[in-house]
């Protein structure tokens, strides 16, 4: 199974991939506002997307974290359910608090959904229990 | 919510066995880490759990886990020899 990263190097594993995909949505926003030349829209949104795809593989799919949260639960002992039900209660609570923010934010300036904003909510619902796991836990579940 | 720490000889039965972890956890279903956890007495079993390793070891459950401390065996043989007036 899985390569067991220390709980620092996870860390910043969660940090780079979360500025990552800020910074896809953010260029992405940029690029609709602005006129900006083509070639450094892509090669940005190209550094932010293998940021992000580099990330995700060496702190949720090399370490099998990404496996473990997306596991059927009876596959889980009681340990580790403890930690995916947890994991999950934190998620839920930053991602309601974010998406909430954003869609008041919204509602305020009035401005267009973006969707690429939208995909990176969805990509986030995802990995967030994976990201507090690998944020809090000095072990990574194995199977 | 802060659990009340179970003390148990877990690791010393098994080697004493000469039984794996991964043997151990999958005779008691669950993942080895989970026994390296219950050895190092940062986790405490359900008690269904706990009557399962005491199935496996063949001993009750209050041998294996306390709410105390436990004594060394050697220590406690010790003083039942005693408590026996055997030499």
């Amino acid at each position: 199974m899985g390569t067991n990263l220390s709980k620092s190097a996870r860390r910043a594993g969660v940090v780079v991939n979360y500025l990552a995909l800020i910074a896809i949505i953010i260029f992405f926003e940029i690029i609709r506002r602005m006129e900006i030349p083509a070639w450094i829209t892509v090669a940005a949104i190209a550094v932010v997307v293998i940021a992000t795809g580099v990330s995700y593989y060496i702190v949720y799919h090399r370490t099998g974290l990404w496996s473990f949260v997306h596991r059927s639960f009876d596959k889980y002992d009681e340990r580790e359910a403890g930690i995916a039900l947890n994991s999950l209660r934190i998620a839920y609570a930053i991602f309601t608090v974010i998406v909430l923010s954003i869609m008041l934010v919204y509602s305020v300036t009035e401005a267009p959904v973006n969707g690429v904003l939208v995909a990176g909510l969805i990509y986030m619902a995802h990995v967030l229990p994976a990201s507090v796991i690998a944020w809090t836990e000095n072990i990574i579940p194995e199977k | 919510m802060e659990s009340q720490k179970l003390y148990n000889r877990i690791g010393l039965l098994r080697q004493e066995r000469g039984v794996s972890r991964k043997e151990l956890a999958e005779v008691i279903g669950v993942n080895y880490q989970t026994v390296g956890y219950l050895e190092r007495e940062e986790y405490n079993p359900s008690l269904g759990l706990a009557f399962r390793i005491s199935e496996f070891f063949g001993l009750p459950i209050d041998f294996i886990f306390s709410t105390k401390p436990m004594k060394p065996l050697s220590e406690e043989l010790f003083k039942l020899k005693k408590e026996r007036g055997d030499e």
